[in-house]
């Protein structure tokens, strides 16, 4: 039964951990805890769905939605950030949380209030599997994801490993200014950590909206959830935020099956005040060696 | 002749001075509380439009006495403490007659007692916590039936028709899953049962695959989900996917359109309980009723489908209206209350078998179960009440 | 001929003149010092050619195009150079990624070419990596590549960002106080190196120092500072016994 509660965990996780990623590499460019992540994603399942609307396939309408919400966080940061950086970090706060409700309100305005249904992109009975005498249900869109979150963590990995960009992000993240007397156009990678984030809270929106519908406060709960993650991990790197993520979603998983429901977020929560408590570098932040 | 003037000055600021808030030659103001924004903007926008275009139609008929309603909407965004804030402005900057149909449960019970004490009519609740009915208060008259009630109705139903022998609730943890438990284990008890599982959850939670497995572990006869539409859907995804195909019952809150638009072929078979009419062949004076309702809908909102929060809001606008038709020429806060407690079993167009008495604020004591058929709401039994 | 001119420089901060009225050539080739009493303005200078202060007024002319106005790293491109008194590395990066930044503005593929890891991308790699092992092998580093930057010692710090700074194959380079902190075998390493970068490599440099037997010994021409001013120019012999300086800045005592 431990394992089918780790593997349930692990794919209500991996939505976390993608929702951590997201963050943290804007917060790693940019330095900024963007509160608005979760609602640009959900202004990208809105356009995904006028998309859906003019006959495209789901999947045709998730992959055309990634250059527009690309430019969404382009835009957000072009004309909000960059302009006012040097402000401190927790104005910059009050101004993500700011974007976050017009983002909601411009939603409610335009496409209104009511729930709204964006298909899966795989359709199908989920696989059942009898595993140590009990059943785990695995979801195709949910495998999907996991599908997505190994693609894409390869992908950061090599590119901040191995190429122009990913060092440029790196560098940027540790010392910008220095970044700058290397050459590095650090206006363009934090654009580009903005486009790179802002797509995939779109894709993560798109791919979430089967569970939780198409709404104006749908990624609430994802916000919440990934920047805890995010916090377990320290807002350090990003491989530690994805196993941050999963690790909240196992942990939710054990208390809700073995402490009973109600505990569920109490027990989360006070297991992150207790984390912070004792090591408020996070849980993985042992020693500071790479940061992205 | 100047005495004439100085007399009548004297009426004018006596009228002025006795007056009713609220009461203008040419209108009543009244105000209502509703979340236009935040998350549950789906909720106060569908019922302010049922409002609206109710009032709209009685207003394009020449109002109640001659008097036309207007309707002042205050966004609480669903927040308690903005509601405080809100219905305090409406009642003493705004000097609204009364509040009606206002939203969210802890909105209402945090307003209920000021506006008891202030003595302003609080006709409509959005919200069905058994708080607002029992105990009674002279200015608050609930339409909605409460979670207490209808969990009883649900148990009767489940146990008394269907002769279910185990129940599981997975109920939201909060104050509708709470009511909702209570009332169906109260009626439980009456047979001598009590629930096979209790299961609370966060409704904002996107998965309940692991929480599915305890359900299925318990294996019970019927499942019982106190939950609002999208929580429920999931709910009901998880566990059908996972095999259990036997009876799930659900409440009021999502007998709506959405929830089979979004549910489609995973809410066949579901059982939702309902208290407004819905039009059927076995009703056929329901779909009159429904027509006509869809008819002043549509004058206000062309095209557009009402939610079943449009029908609330539109239900609490006609309660409304009847009592301020009966309270008279010259409508005042205390000829309303008299007004609303002689209803009795009282039918408007989609308001139905409303009562309310001297002691008695529960305007609703029966529902009714329906069953999701191939993407339409059949009702399966007639009106029920707790005795019998 | 020269390859930086610096024109009429004011720079403040907050009404405090850091640079006020500089006029400075630097033949190309040369190895120009840049001395001062503490707090003279140097470091501001080189800020300012850097692009990272906001100039009051003057100009900055870079091979005979004004840079003046231009963002940090279009300076750096150009092939401005630079080197922290305080090694300025990227602690949580290895020795060679902080050495493959500095090639950032030479790479000739573009952000499609990564996505695909096409030919030129990998024929581009090749080329940074050559170069970062040539360069470490000229420093000594190369057996430290692989270890992350915050573990290094201070002198190899030092190494590596100067190995950083060389990689884009600057033609100016700006170091600001290299022998700082160094021991004695330390610096005359590092003057020798710092020789081999104006001879072999065609770099021209301008260093600030505060090691004066270093600065004798190696300096084509020294520019003395002071209340950021210049106060006197001229090669080491002229500068040694220029009275304006042993007043101002040496306190009387003769080098």
């Amino acid at each position: 039964m431990i394992l089918n509660q780790i593997i349930l965990g692990c794919v209500v996780g991996v939505y976390y951990s993608l929702v951590a990623i997201g963050l943290v590499l804007v917060y790693k460019v940019s330095g900024i805890v963007n509160f608005a992540y979760g609602n640009m994603g959900m202004m990208g399942a809105y356009i995904a769905l006028l998309f859906l609307g003019k006959g495209m396939s789901p999947l045709a309408s998730m992959l055309l939605v990634i250059p527009v919400a690309a430019s969404m966080g382009y835009v957000v940061n072009r004309f909000t950030m960059r302009p006012l950086k040097g402000i401190s970090h927790s104005s910059m706060l009050i101004v993500t949380l700011g974007i976050m409700m017009v983002f909601e309100g411009i939603a409610v305005q335009i496409f209104g209030a009511d729930y709204k249904a964006f298909p899966e992109l795989v359709k199908g009975r989920p696989f059942v599997f009898h595993i140590a005498g009990g059943l785990v249900l695995l979801r195709r869109q949910d495998l999907l994801v996991i599908t997505i979150f190994a693609i894409f963590s390869v992908f950061m990995a090599l590119l901040l490993k191995s190429t122009k960009i990913g060092l440029a992000m790196r560098a940027v993240s540790q010392d910008e200014q220095t970044a700058k007397l290397m050459g590095v156009n650090s206006n363009l990678i934090i654009s580009i950590a903005w486009m790179i984030s802002a797509s995939l809270s779109a894709v993560v929106a798109i791919l979430a909206s089967p569970k939780t519908y198409i709404s104006p406060g749908m990624m609430i709960h994802y916000q919440i959830e990934g920047f805890t993650a995010a916090v377990l991990g320290g807002f350090e790197s990003l491989i530690v935020a994805a196993l941050g993520g999963m690790l909240l979603g196992i942990l939710e998983t054990f208390v809700g099956d073995q402490l009973g429901n109600a505990f569920k977020p109490t027990i989360s929560l006070a297991f992150i005040v207790a984390v912070l408590l004792i090591k408020p570098e996070g849980l993985f932040g042992r020693r500071k060696l790479e940061k992205l | 002749m100047r005495k004439f003037w100085i007399f009548l000055i004297v009426i004018f600021a006596m009228a002025l001075l006795f007056a009713e808030d609220g009461i203008y030659p040419d209108k009543v103001v009244i105000g209502t509380f509703q979340a236009l924004s935040g998350p549950y903007a789906v909720i106060g926008q569908g019922m302010t439009k049922g409002m609206k275009a109710y009032f709209n139609w009685v207003n394009s008929n020449g109002g109640v006495h001659g008097r036309k309603i207007e309707l002042i909407v205050a966004d609480d965004q669903l927040n308690p403490s903005k509601t405080v804030v809100e219905v305090k402005r409406l009642v003493e900057e705004d000097k609204v007659f009364a509040i009606v149909g206002g939203l969210g449960t802890y909105g209402c019970l945090a307003v209920m007692d000021y506006l008891n004490s202030k003595g302003v009519p609080f006709v409509y609740q959005g919200s069905g916590s058994s708080k607002l009915s029992n105990p009674p208060k002279k200015y608050v008259f609930p339409v909605q039936p409460d979670y207490l009630l209808e969990g009883q109705l649900i148990a009767k139903f489940l146990v008394g028709k269907l002769e279910k022998k185990s129940i599981a609730i997975l109920y939201m943890n909060n104050d509708v899953g709470n009511e909702g438990l209570s009332g169906v284990k109260k009626r439980l008890s009456k047979y001598s049962m009590s629930p096979k599982l209790e299961l609370p959850y966060n409704p904002l939670e996107t998965d309940y695959s692991s929480l599915a497995l305890k359900v299925l572990n318990a294996n019970p006869d019927a499942v019982v989900i106190y939950g609002f539409i999208t929580d429920t859907l999931r709910w009901i995804k998880t566990l059908k996917d996972y095999g259990y195909d036997r009876t799930i019952v659900t409440i009021y809150p999502n007998a709506d359109p959405a929830f089979v638009s979004l549910g489609k072929e995973y809410v066949e078979g579901v059982i939702v309980t309902g208290w407004v009419p819905i039009p059927s062949e076995d009703n056929p004076e329901y779909t009159k009723d429904y027509q006509k309702f869809t008819e002043i809908y549509q004058k206000s909102y062309p095209n557009e489908i009402p939610s079943s929060y449009a029908v609330a809001g539109f239900i609490a606008a006609e309660v409304f209206t009847e009592a301020l038709k009966k309270a008279g020429e010259n409508p005042t806060r205390e000829k309303l209350v008299k007004a609303l407690e002689s209803f009795n079993h009282w039918n408007g167009i989609m308001a139905k078998d409303i009562s309310y008495g001297p002691n008695k604020r529960r305007g609703k004591s029966t529902m009714y179960f329906i069953k999701i058929e191939s993407g339409l709401f059949k009702p399966i039994t007639p009106l029920m009440g707790l005795e019998d | 001929m020269e390859i930086l001119k610096i024109e009429d420089l004011h720079v403040s901060f907050g009404g405090v003149k850091a640079v006020d009225g500089l006029n400075m050539n630097v033949e190309k080739g040369t190895l120009h010092a840049l001395i001062g009493p503490n707090g003279a303005g140097k470091t501001t200078v080189f800020n300012a050619i850097n692009g990272i202060v906001k100039k009051d007024s003057g100009r900055v002319i870079f091979k005979g195009m004004d840079i003046t106005m231009l963002k940090t790293h279009r300076i750096a491109s150009l092939g401005i150079s630079r080197v922290f008194q305080n090694p300025a590395l990227f602690k949580y990066m290895t020795v060679l990624d902080n050495i493959l930044v500095g090639f950032h503005s030479k790479y000739e593929h573009g952000f499609v070419d990564e996505i695909i890891a096409g030919k030129k991308y990998q024929r581009e790699l090749r080329r940074a990596l050559s170069r970062a092992y040539y360069i470490a092998d000229i420093l000594e580093i190369k057996n430290r590549m692989g270890v992350y930057a915050a573990n290094l010692p201070y002198g190899v710090q030092k190494m590596v960002e100067l190995g950083r700074a060389l990689m884009p194959e600057p033609s100016l380079l700006l170091l600001d106080e290299p022998a700082a902190g160094l021991s004695d075998s330390e610096t005359r390493w590092l003057l020798e190196i710092i020789e081999r970068i104006r001879n072999e490599m065609d770099i021209t440099v301008i260093m600030i120092e505060h090691d004066m037997k270093l600065v004798m010994n190696i300096s084509d021409v020294i520019t003395v500072m002071d209340f950021g001013k210049k106060i006197a120019e001229g090669k080491p012999n002229e500068i040694r016994n220029n009275p304006e300086v042993l007043k101002a800045y040496l306190g009387g005592v003769k080098l």
